[in-house]
């Protein structure tokens, strides 16, 4: 009930200037940010080829992107890599907005019909261009527990 | 990488890249419903972005896109889409790692200008490297945002 509490309360502080020292000032190495779920569709990938307007095939064609090694369309990178943002964002708000770095690597394919789970915890806090921020380890896991996407991503304190 | 007939568009292979070769600026008007669509893709619904009284209190002046809005316009394959003629990355060339820094809040409706270039090319265990990194700037000529785009080229 407490960590329901504690999730509550880091949601309510994504933005506010009363909350924002008190945010960052928070911040533990180990914390673990409230992770991100997402159900892949092909409803939600031809979504986002429109927003990006990138109609590659191998996204938005199932009768191409089955004649493939993949054997069905997979989810445009960037799109799957966005996920993370929105988590620090509502953890860390301006200092992930104007000051956050993240470097990402895929790892395998996200497809259709995949449950993505988005972890990320707090690793470290040093001092990057003369500027504190939190370090954080990212991990995209598939309903299969396989990592589809590591990173790390910090976020000015 | 653009259109399905964006294939018959001839490809830039490795060898014909050097580093320090700089790809012509592109500019890209990020439209309101397009941040609208993006924000419900991507599941990252802050209030910041649709509420105007919370974006204020935020200190932005205003509600703002999410950062990763500039990965809608940032991959290779628009970068190299405004070489002229038009290029594109070789078929079978993988997007293996992405670099980002977000510098200023983008807004909906602003006009960002990307400038782009070879930052470095490589062979590694055979397979051919390429790094593209991009600068982000809105209209008032403020950096918006850092890319680099890692890839291992086809061809």
């Amino acid at each position: 009930m407490q960590m329901e509490r504690k999730l509550l309360l880091e949601r309510a502080s994504a933005f506010g200037q009363n909350e924002e020292s008190a945010m960052t000032e928070e911040v533990k190495i180990g914390e673990e940010l409230i992770p991100f779920e997402a159900e892949i569709t092909q409803d939600k990938i031809d979504n986002y080829a429109e927003c990006a307007f990138d109609y590659n095939p191998i996204h938005v064609d199932p009768e191409y992107a089955g004649k493939t090694p993949f054997k069905g369309t997979i989810a445009h990178g960037l799109y799957v890599l966005a996920f993370a943002s929105g988590m620090m964002t509502r953890r860390f708000g301006k200092g992930w907005l104007c000051g956050g770095k993240l470097e990402i690597r895929w790892r395998a394919p996200v497809k259709p019909g995949d449950r993505i789970t988005v972890k990320a915890r707090v690793v470290d806090t040093k001092i990057i261009d003369g500027k504190k921020h939190a370090v954080c380890e990212l991990v995209w896991e598939n309903q299969k527990k396989e990592k589809v996407v590591t990173g790390t991503a910090s976020a000015q304190l | 990488m653009g259109t399905e007939e964006d294939y018959f568009v001839e490809e830039l292979t490795f060898d014909e890249m050097e580093i320090g070769m700089e790809f012509p600026d592109t500019t890209y008007a990020l439209g309101e419903e397009t941040v609208s669509k993006y924000i419900d893709v991507v599941d990252d619904r802050n209030p910041l972005y649709t509420d105007e009284v919370e974006a204020k209190k935020s200190g932005f002046g205003g509600v703002i896109a999410p950062a990763t809005s500039v990965c809608l316009f940032t991959k290779p394959s628009n970068l190299l889409s405004a070489l002229n003629p038009k290029r594109r990355p070789p078929s079978g060339s993988i997007h293996v790692s992405q670099k980002y820094e977000f510098i200023n809040v983008i807004r909906p409706g602003d006009v960002i200008t990307s400038k782009s270039r070879v930052v470095d090319k490589y062979l590694k265990k055979g397979r051919k490297y390429v790094h593209i990194g991009t600068d982000c700037f809105n209209a008032n000529g403020a950096k918006v945002a850092v890319g680099e785009s890692i890839g291992i080229w086809a061809k």
